[in-house]
């Protein structure tokens, strides 16, 4: 309705417009023709009137040629005039056209975009952006943008980021995190996704930002009640798991009675098979658990040492079992500030790969260096390794790579997922380097301190 | 005799704690909500309580605070048999008073079993 009206002014305010524009002109060259008949009859006349009575009617042909030229001139003189006005028009109204081209595809636009000028300033502030915000462009278009557009975090508390900021600061894209809400005039918190582009001018210099954001609420619900679904289906499933779980143990321990070698063989695979599925199920719950609350970073000062020693005796005998090598490089006592527990998390699904998907006889060498202000961890393998095209899905949740399925068809699919989700939390970066059918390298850096 | 209750509303849980326990010799009754295992309780006085927290009626967290409230019976050690496994749960357990806490699905029974036997001879 509101809409409707507006773009109904919108009409009209043009129609005038052009009224005016093009009367202008119509009465400028009226002006101008009436005003040289005019000069022109009083001067035919009169010359008329005296030629004619003196009887020399050989000037009287000449008056006459004269208007003629007189005449010609001006209708040249008016033609030129009136192409010069119809230029400066359709000039006038194509530039017009674009304007109002440009506007409409701003309004009908389902993102919010807000433009942010020189002088922190909101420039354009396009109908989704009203809607979303409830703040009207009228009203907030030509104001400091920090003072109407307030992002807010998870806990309502404002970001200690500014991403317009950080635009005009770096020249480049830059996003919101995640989990960022905008307050809404009745300050309400709007879940939005949102990112910030430059506008450069010819020159190439920013001369504002363009912010676009999206309501993101449907999706947060929905993500929320896929979560609650999950986490409800895991603690449901575990309950019957656990009790076939107990009941076949008691069976194998024949402490119901006596049990034949195949009859045993069977228990074994029933066992088997239904540990794997409440790993399954542990995994799928540790990860509803990450995230639903983002783990906080506890520091701690320990040496690279340590750590890796940690590793090493949690899984040095689940390597050697499989016949595998598993050796440690680590460069003399050297300590760091981080989070031990996510780190040894983090090394720990990489060894544990390593370890599952390399062959009996392979090497697997944990090494920690310096690097700078960074620590890197690496952990190399001569394993089956990851195909080339595969690489940059392995770390999306619930993926494996085709030669993994085959090697290891109970896997979940869910360590590196978890493992990128904590690097990022404590700052570090992993990489991958790896040749299928020779083995992989993964690299973890993290900074040498990590603020707690 | 040794006694031993269960709480504990899944019947073949129930079952195969019950086969364990009496094989090692205990005297075992179970209740099947968390007031049945109040009232058990009060009667029987057990050596020992093996309690679930997701029970109808009354949950495990809130029998585990009747328990510790009330002088008779707050000595007796409560073993938490759960598959609530998230820090928070069991946190909050521990700090009701139970002697230890297990996840169900990610201990064998032999564990369970071993455990009872601990903390019936005074371990911890």
């Amino acid at each position: 309705m509101e809409q409707g009206e507006k773009s109904q002014l919108r009409a009209r305010s043009h129609w005038w417009r052009t009224f005016i524009a093009s009367n202008r002109a119509l009465g400028l060259q009226a002006f101008l023709i009436v005003l040289f008949l005019t000069i022109i009859a009083w001067g035919f006349f009169s010359a008329v009137n005296y030629y004619f009575v003196l009887g020399r009617l050989t000037e009287l042909a000449l008056v006459g040629a004269q208007v003629v030229f007189i005449i010609v001139l001006n209708i040249v003189f008016v033609a030129v005039l009136s192409k010069a006005f119809r230029d400066i028009h359709s000039g006038e109204s194509e530039l017009h056209l674009e304007k109002e081209q440009s506007e409409a595809l701003l309004a009908s636009i389902g993102d919010g975009v807000f433009g942010v000028t020189l002088d922190r300033k909101i420039g354009v502030f396009n109908r989704a952006a009203e809607q979303i915000t409830g703040f009207n462009s009228v009203n907030v278009t030509g104001k400091p943008y920090h003072e109407v557009l307030k992002f807010v975090g998870d806990d309502g508390n404002a970001l200690g980021y500014d991403v317009i900021e950080e635009v005009f600061k770096t020249g480049k894209t830059a996003m919101l995190p995640k989990k960022a809400s905008i307050l809404s005039r009745d300050g309400k918190k709007i879940p939005v996704s949102d990112s910030a582009a430059p506008v450069r001018d010819a020159q190439g210099s920013v001369t504002g930002v363009v912010v676009a954001f999206r309501d993101v609420t449907k999706e947060h619900e929905l993500e929320n009640i896929k979560m609650e679904f999950l986490s409800l289906a895991s603690h449901q499933l575990r309950t019957p798991l656990s009790g076939i779980k107990w009941l076949i143990e008691t069976l194998d321990a024949e402490k119901i009675g006596p049990l034949t070698k195949e009859q045993k063989e069977y228990v074994h695979f029933i066992l088997q098979n239904n540990d794997r599925m409440i790993k399954l199920v542990n995994d799928l719950l540790s990860v509803i658990r990450l995230e639903g609350e983002t783990p906080s970073v506890n520091a701690s000062t320990f040496t690279l040492k340590e750590l890796l020693d940690e590793i090493y005796e949690g899984l040095h005998f689940v390597a050697e079992r499989g016949g595998i090598v598993f050796t440690l490089e680590v460069p003399g006592e050297i300590q760091i500030t981080s989070d031990r527990v996510l780190l040894k998390t983090i090394i720990d699904v990489f060894v544990s790969n390593a370890i599952v998907y390399s062959k009996k006889g392979g090497r697997i060498v944990l090494v920690a260096k310096l690097d700078g202000e960074f620590v890197q961890f690496s952990v190399s393998d001569d394993g089956i390794g990851i195909p080339k095209e595969e690489r940059k899905n392995i770390f999306s949740k619930f993926y494996r790579a085709s030669n993994a399925k085959v090697v290891r068809p109970e896997g979940t699919g869910l360590g590196l997922y978890v493992s990128k989700f904590l690097a990022d939390i404590i700052g570090g970066v992993i990489q991958v380097e790896s040749e299928e059918g020779k083995g992989s390298i993964f690299r973890l850096t993290v900074p040498f301190r990590v603020n707690k | 005799m040794i006694s031993i209750l269960i709480a504990e509303d899944e019947e073949f849980i129930l079952r195969a704690l019950e086969d364990n326990l009496r094989q090692e010799g205990y005297d075992v009754v179970s209740a099947k909500d968390g007031e049945e295992a109040i009232e058990m309780i009060k009667e029987k006085k057990p050596n020992l309580i093996l309690l679930d927290l997701l029970m109808p009626k009354k949950d495990g967290f809130a029998v585990l605070e009747e328990l510790k409230r009330n002088p008779e019976l707050r000595l007796i050690p409560v073993v938490v048999l759960s598959n609530l496994g998230s820090d928070h749960d069991i946190k909050r357990a521990l700090q009701l008073g139970a002697t230890d806490y297990f996840v169900k699905s990610q201990h064998p029974i032999a564990e369970v079993i071993e455990k009872v036997k601990k903390v019936l001879r005074g371990e911890k």
